[in-house]
């Protein structure tokens, strides 16, 4: 669990940094930051889960650092607010665009362990959400094409080192709010899936798949693979089970990804990237992200 | 209807006060004279109530054994512990957060909204507190000196 203060006196930091202490949080992370502009930069590259934050900071106040995280898409942090702001009116704003509680210093520790403690009640632990991820596509995949593949996870590689490769936006919703994915497959990938989906001979897709341009095949391998294994996906990168998929955008191959994708593929929360190994057909990549 | 708002204001900023630190002490409106004390910490927040109004100030002028006893109860360490800066920080937070209690109180104002507060020299207060308009004051006083909280509407500095 990773938890951003943002409160430009140390004090108060500090006060916080203590009551979150008392919420028995496992793998408990704590950063701080004092103005808004250096706790956005905290969100972006961090990822919290949560962001404590004060109103009136530095640089940027604290609903400007709450419109700006979920203005990049970044809807899965939680944010709160412990703050003297007298404003009535700016207070129900800070709720209106999201924030999960707003506390009114000065407030107790009781105060703050009751308000984090909620939060908390909300979120889907973490760990819990990555075994599902790793073993539900795994097994989703091993599933569909009868153990003919083996898959691995792999470190991420920066997002502008993807080349050729399929881009598949996922937008779906499971009960209550809309999530979505993105995922970035290796073009290769795509035909070793669709040749599996299709019950096609290996050395056909690869003789295929090592022509250089675009060949109608894969537009349809990719929707083959989507449709085969969308929902599955979607349930397993968002620890939810059967989620309606509302829409399925497709951008084809791009030699590389633009910078607005990389740019969201880069603050994505839940990334993995994923080795196929094909006895005949070699290797392939993939990687999803949800947003 | 005044009388009424100190009233609320100064349920609001004893409790404050009584939250953060370990000794409660008990504020009152002021309306005699005041001297500003040199020897003590001073800190002021602009309050905006539109652009078109010339801008306020709430200052906090504490004793600096009261600004010590506040840090000591806030950070939980011993005084000797206490760095000036820790000391300066704990204090712009208490200006902060009476800020917030007393800035919706001006006298014939609406709503107003708070900056984040700024540390002072004495000299820079007495310019502050000659060239302004004082509004009102709430004070507190026991053996460990004096603590102040100034509302000067409108406020020569912010102008």
């Amino acid at each position: 669990m990773k938890i951003l203060i943002a409160d430009d006196t140390r004090v108060v930091q500090m006060i916080i940094k203590k009551s979150i202490e008392k919420c028995g949080i496992a793998d408990l992370e704590v950063k701080t930051a004092s103005d808004g502009l250096e706790a956005y930069e905290v969100v972006r590259s961090w990822q919290p889960d949560l962001v404590i934050t004060d109103w009136h900071m530095p640089i940027m106040t604290g609903i400007e650092l709450l419109k700006k995280i979920y203005a990049n898409g970044m809807n899965h942090i939680r944010v709160g607010f412990i703050t003297a702001e007298p404003s009535e009116k700016n207070l129900e704003q800070a709720k209106r665009f999201g924030a999960e509680f707003v506390l009114n210093k000065p407030c107790s520790e009781e105060e703050i362990v009751g308000a984090i403690k909620k939060v908390l009640e909300k979120l889907p632990t973490k760990n819990k959400s990555s075994d599902f991820f790793d073993n539900s596509l795994g097994s989703v995949l091993n599933a569909k094409f009868g153990g003919a593949i083996s898959i691995e996870e792999i470190e991420s590689k920066p997002s502008s080192d993807f080349k050729d490769t399929y881009l598949i936006a996922l937008f779906g919703t499971p009960i209550s709010s809309t999530i979505r994915a993105i995922s970035v497959i290796d073009k290769r990938c795509i035909y070793l899936l669709g040749a599996l989906i299709n019950k096609m001979q290996i050395s056909d897709v690869l003789d295929l798949s090592k022509k250089d341009g675009v060949d109608s095949n894969i537009a349809k391998f990719a929707t083959d693979f989507l449709s085969e294994s969308g929902t599955d996906i979607f349930a397993s990168l968002m620890n939810t089970k059967k989620p309606e998929i509302l829409e399925i955008k497709s951008k084809g191959v791009v030699s590389h990804l633009p910078e607005k994708v990389c740019t969201t593929i880069d603050l994505g929360v839940n990334r993995k990237d994923f080795k196929l190994i094909h006895p005949e057909f070699g290797e392939c990549f993939m990687a999803i992200v949800t947003l | 209807m005044i009388e009424c708002d100190q009233n609320t204001v100064i349920t609001k900023i004893n409790r404050s006060w009584s939250v953060l630190s370990s000794n409660p002490i008990e504020f009152k409106a002021i309306n005699g004279e005041i001297n500003p004390d040199d020897n003590s910490y001073h800190f002021a927040i602009p309050v905006v109530f539109s652009e078109s109004e010339p801008m306020a100030a709430v200052a906090l002028e504490i004793s600096k054994s009261h600004a010590v006893n506040l840090s000591v109860a806030m950070y939980g360490l011993d005084a000797s512990d206490l760095s000036e800066d820790e000391i300066i920080d704990v204090c712009c937070e208490m200006c902060n957060v009476f800020s917030a209690n007393v800035c919706n109180s001006f006298s014939g104002k609406k709503e107003g909204n708070i900056n984040v507060p700024n540390k002072l020299s004495s000299e820079i207060f007495r310019y502050i507190f000659k060239g302004s308009n004082l509004e009102r004051y709430y004070q507190a006083e026991n053996e460990h000196g004096r603590v102040v909280i100034y509302m000067f509407d409108p406020c020569n500095y912010y102008n």
